[in-house]
């Protein structure tokens, strides 16, 4: 037997030898087929395992539980609708967290919910009015006088807005009205009034006029109530960057770093961060990249974003600045900015290292910051719009995953806060609010002046559309009885209302992450037996379709891998049945001189497996050396998306053994079954066929 | 050269065995190279349908209209007149109409979500009897497969057109009553109930960001007067002259009189923050093409084009070692009748395009078998109608059955390549079989 062995490996080599081209092309098929299988699956092995550390670090911990109620999957990183799912609800997160708890695997259990939000940015006029409202107060002539004549200018761009807006209005009437009013504010008479009677004019200024100046676009921002202590030490790369965490007791947000420094930050701001990454971090060129030229192009558009909050001091500053810097005679400040805003390759760092260091610490960077107080507004689950003001405690980023907008797709704020945009009270609002709704005003605000009653800071208020007197048949009309009363909770509440009542889902931590799929069956089990309505899954299924991506990049590259492997067997069997027929006569002639049949099958087995084992092993050893070599190096990644599946700026690809090991193997077996055919072949040729000249 | 066809083929057909084993080998190859290209293409076709639908035409003028220096509306003025500017300038329309475009949150008793809202004009838009409408049990649970709007009950006013899992997401049915509310509009937040008339079927996660209404919806919802639209939608006979297309009205608007914002291929709505920042009043177009306005999941398409070409690259080595080998086995076997023909007189250069011939047309023998079968097969294929089950698989193909798409061009590159391919693999067997000496080639034979 081991005789027979010894002779089928010698015939073999000295077979392999002397077909050298098959030998060749077999061989670096084979090796190549192998390569690709190992390289391919180690990638694909390592940016899964980066990307579950991604998914399950930031939010998703190990498992999610909420209702089995709920009409929708739950996806953390969206659903592939821009607005609520349908999650039911964990009625007593109490007595779910103690119920998962008594399971010895599970670490910590966090509560959650998470919706989106837009952020009213106020306008102009609001924070004018304010300010003149308290001047007029303090009594000081002069400065009343100046900020009448600051009003009037502002008054002027409006009646033109307005002007602009009747245009495209299929309201006239109403918007000559509106300007109307505003040449009224313009009027020598109406401002004769304030000296006798300064609150009218004010009253008049604040609820007719203020309105009109519009708002900004809104910023959408999309939150996750939480227990923001709890969460902080159960998500390690949960990191505070600037400011605190919301403390026990507070309500308050905590905005994405990533969020706020780009969508929240001065756009003017965020062109020279972009320019920035661009030409340093990445080396490209304004001139030759089309992202950076349109961002270039875009700056000197853009800047008013700059001017807007400056007060006159503050401009004849930057403009003897700018004058310095340009080296210019220009005066006008406006000319000044756009000249200085024009970027290119030559100027672009210079002007860079001058905007941070002297034009932006007279910019409002950030419209808000670390300290401020915003009006979040939100769709209560029956379609209120809520809005609730609160304090920004800090920023914060995800380790690893600064340059994410997955990772920092959410902003936290705590669970109690959370309930009330999402239409539930605290315990203790409830009761206030039930002793103040026997009192309770129902008033109707003018449409217009919906803003105002929003942006009252002390006011929490809801208007629902279908409530609203609208009109099935015909058009549409305003959304406007609204309900207003005052502010119920001041700041705080008990801290352990984060802990109790009415979650969304929760994430769950476990102590060992590799019994994960047995911990979940078991949780699903035991809160089945303990009556909860409530279902358990894991971090991939969580992620919605960001999970079913991988899902799906996983599929394609497994189809391709094994597209290539039939094309190389095919081809392969091919080689091997085009050196059967060469051989035809060297065949005979062994059939003829007393070789079995078996006997040349197993020649030809001998053969196939000699150079698959050689080949398919090499194709993994260099597969491995190259793995190995990325992963000192990284793969860098090609976009912020990316960023997020890799867990960082660079992928570092690791190489799984098994995968090492067992890919070669089958791809050699591959290789011997499509030797079959071929050594069957040759194994019926009959010892005539030596004697035969050829085809 | 005549001569050496024929005595190419008649080569190949007395080597039976191997033209068969080769050709065979040939045509799976060629097989599966359609099979790739009609995926990658039928994916691209699915965009280009979904998006051409739901949120763009081929060519758009469209624009920004600041009423403020700190607004920034995607609303153009001069409806009618910019209307007839397309119209006269420029050839090969298929159709010229224009979508109001609105923006708000849509209600209904399960759920609510913000969308886009397309003011259709109901004339212009012969595309909805195309439309697939949805069966009730594509949205709710245990519903019957039927169907239960009808297209035609779509257009009365405030009626509108949803897609399954936007029906799904809200918990209503054809016959139902949501209510839209505008946001950010000023401060005004206006709202309108509307019916459910029909429920279409998705396309991809598109179809999740638009619902259709009349136009008059939409221009009564944010009181726009009626010589205002979100944008003209360009469909073009050739897709392919959209940019051209693009580039020409750019010329004849600003002709016109009109200001341009500079080309910048992204959809409108990753503009409004960077018109927002801009000190112009007043309106200012912007022209777009398809791909700008949905260049955000283009990626899509690009990297399954960038996986079919890297495959296509993989197969083509792994195919042309594969064929070189056979070559230059078949030479080598073949040395003796070489030593024959170069010694009763053909040149060296006559060999090698003997044999070089001699391959492309087993190449093309098997390509065109291989095309064969592919278009048997991709019929097959998108005759069965298989359906997508994987939500996942849905979103990123754009379909939820199996589509794929043949071109012409595809078929026509297969046999072409193969061919060219194989030939190129025979060149160097052939160049040494072509550089033997007849007497030593002779001898080697026996």
């Amino acid at each position: 037997m081991l005789e027979e062995l010894k002779v089928l490996l010698l015939v073999a080599i000295r077979n392999l030898a002397l077909h050298k081209v098959k030998t060749i092309v077999v061989g670096g098929i084979l090796l190549v087929g192998s390569f690709l299988v190992v390289f391919g699956l180690s990638l694909l092995g390592s940016i899964e395992n980066t990307m579950s550390q991604s998914i399950i670090g930031s939010v998703a911990g190990h498992l999610q539980v909420y209702s089995a109620n709920a009409r929708d999957e739950l996806a953390l990183f969206g659903s592939g609708f821009f607005g609520r799912d349908d999650l039911g609800e964990i009625e007593k997160f109490e007595d779910v967290k103690a119920e998962l708890l008594k399971h010895p695997n599970i670490a910590d259990v966090v509560p959650l919910g998470f919706e989106n939000a837009f952020l009213g940015r106020g306008n102009l006029l609001d924070d004018l009015f304010e300010r003149f409202r308290s001047t007029v107060k303090s009594g000081v002539e002069a400065d009343t006088l100046n900020m009448v004549e600051t009003i009037k200018t502002n008054l002027r761009t409006v009646r033109s807005d307005l002007e602009n807006e009747l245009k495209i209005s299929s309201i006239p009437e109403d918007i000559k009205k509106q300007i109307a009013d505003v040449e009224e504010a313009l009027s020598d008479n109406f401002w004769m009034r304030l000296k006798a009677d300064p609150e009218s004019v004010l009253l008049f200024l604040e609820s007719r006029i203020a309105p009109l100046s519009g708002e900004k676009e809104p910023l959408y921002l999309r939150y996750m109530g939480t227990n923001p202590e709890q969460f902080t030490q159960v998500f390690r790369k949960f990191k505070i960057v600037s400011g605190e965490n919301i403390p026990a007791g507070e309500r308050g947000i905590l905005l994405s770093q990533r969020i706020y420094e780009t969508q929240i930050k001065n756009i003017v701001a965020r062109g020279f961060d972009n320019i920035q990454k661009g030409t340093v971090e990445q080396r490209k060129k304004i001139a030759d990249d089309v992202a950076l030229r349109t961002i270039a192009s875009d700056l000197p558009k853009q800047y008013l974003e700059t001017l807007v909050y400056l007060n006159g001091e503050q401009r004849k500053e930057t403009t003897t600045l700018l004058k310095e810097f340009l080296k210019t005679d220009e005066n006008d400040l406006e000319t000044l900015m756009k000249n200085f805003l024009t970027v290119d390759d030559s100027n672009f760092n210079d002007r860079y290292e001058f905007f941070y260091k002297t034009i932006a610490p007279q910019v409002r960077l950030y419209p808000f910051k670390v300290g401020d107080t915003i009006n979040l507004r939100s769709y209560t689950r029956s379609g209120f719009l809520k809005t609730v003001p609160l304090k920004i405690y800090g920023t914060y980023q995800f380790s690893g995953l600064e340059s994410s907008d997955l990772a920092g797709a959410f902003n936290f704020v705590d669970m109690v806060s959370y309930r009330e945009l999402y239409g539930r009270m605290s315990s203790e609002g409830q009761q206030e609010l039930e002793a103040l709704r026997k009192e309770v005003e129902i008033k109707s605000v003018d449409s217009g002046s919906l803003e105002d009653a929003l942006f009252g800071a002390d006011a929490v208020l809801e208007s629902r559309a279908s409530e609203s007197n609208t009109t099935t048949s015909t058009t549409t009309t305003a959304a406007s009885p609204v309900m207003e009363f005052k502010r119920l909770q001041t700041g705080s509440y008990n801290p352990s209302e984060l802990n109790t009542g009415m979650v969304i889902n929760a994430a769950i931590l476990l102590k060992n992450p590799r019994l994960l799929a047995t911990t979940r069956v078991d949780l699903e089990k035991r809160l089945a037996d303990a009556k909860m309505q409530l279902k358990v899954v894991d971090w991939k299924q969580a992620s919605g379709t960001l999970g079913q991506l991988v899902t799906v990049i996983r599929a394609v590259l497994l189809i391709a891998v094994g597209i290539i492997l039939v094309v190389a067997m095919a081809i392969i069997n091919n080689a091997i049945m085009m050196t059967t027929l060469e051989r035809t006569r060297e065949i005979g002639t062994l059939r003829a001189i007393g070789a079995q049949r078996n006997f040349i099958l197993r020649m030809f087995f001998v053969e196939t497996l000699t150079i698959a084992v050689l080949a398919t092993f090499l194709g993994s050893v260099l597969a491995a050396l190259f793995v190995g070599f990325l992963g000192v190096r990284g793969i860098a990644s090609p976009s912020d998306f990316v960023s997020f599946l890799f867990g960082g700026p660079r992928l570092y690809p690791s190489l799984s053994p098994t995968v090492a090991l067992v890919a070669p193997c089958v791809v050699a077996l591959l290789a011997l079954i499509f030797t079959l055919y071929p050594a069957f072949m040759a194994s019926r040729i009959a010892p005539a066929a030596a004697m035969q000249d050829r085809e | 050269m005549w001569t050496f066809f024929v005595v190419a083929f008649r080569n190949l057909i007395q080597a039976r065995r191997r033209t068969l084993l080769l050709g065979s080998a040939i045509a799976f190859v060629s097989l599966l190279l359609l099979v790739l290209l009609s995926i990658s293409k039928g994916v691209s076709d699915r965009l280009i349908e979904a998006s051409t639908l739901t949120s763009t035409g081929h060519v758009n003028v469209a624009g920004f209209y600041k009423q403020r220096s700190n607004s920034a509306t995607p609303l153009i003025t001069d409806r009618e007149k910019i209307r007839a500017l397309v119209q006269e300038n420029i050839s090969g329309l298929a159709l010229v109409t224009d979508r109001a475009r609105g923006w708000g949150r849509l209600i209904g008793p399960g759920g609510s979500f913000n969308t886009g809202l397309n003011g259709l004009i109901l004339e212009e838009s012969a595309f909805l009897k195309e439309v697939k409408l949805a069966e009730q049990s594509e949205y709710k649970k245990d519903g019957s497969n039927k169907v239960l709007g009808k297209i035609e009950n779509f257009g009365a006013p405030n009626t509108i057109l949803i897609f399954a899992a936007q029906a799904k997401k809200l918990g209503v049915d054809v016959g139902d009553t949501l209510t839209f509310i505008t946001e950010a509009n000023g401060g005004q937040a206006n709202s309108v109930d509307l019916t459910v008339a029909v429920i279409a079927r998705d396309m991809g996660f598109l179809s999740n960001f638009s619902v259709f209404v009349p136009r008059q919806t939409v221009l009564d919802l944010d009181r726009r007067g009626p010589d205002t639209t979100g944008a003209v939608w360009v469909y073009l006979k050739d897709i392919s002259r959209a940019n051209e297309v693009r580039l020409q009205l750019e010329g004849v608007l600003r002709k016109a009189g009109y200001t341009l914002l500079e080309h910048d291929p992204r959809p409108f709505f990753f503009k409004f923050q960077k018109i927002v920042g801009q000190d112009w009043r007043g309106l200012r177009l912007d022209l777009t093409t398809w791909d700008d306005e949905v260049s955000f999941i283009n990626w899509i398409v690009t990297s399954l084009n960038g996986l079919s070409v890297f495959l296509v690259i993989i197969l083509g080595l792994i195919i042309a070692t594969g064929i070189a080998n056979s070559m230059w086995m078949t030479v080598r076997e073949r040395t003796k009748e070489i030593g024959t023909l170069r010694a009763i007189g053909m040149q060296k250069g006559q060999v090698r395009t003997l044999f070089m011939i001699e391959a492309a047309l087993l190449g093309l023998l098997g390509a065109t078998a291989g095309c064969l079968l592919g278009l048997v097969l991709i019929s097959a294929l998108n005759a069965a109608q298989i359906p997508i089950n994987n939500s996942g698989l849905r979103v990123f193909l754009m379909t939820d059955v199996v589509k794929l798409a043949l071109r012409p061009v595809h078929l026509a590159g297969a046999l072409i390549f193969l061919p060219a391919l194989t030939a190129l693999a025979a060149f160097y067997p052939s160049l040494k079989a072509s550089q033997m000496p007849p007497v030593q080639a002779l001898n080697q034979g026996k």
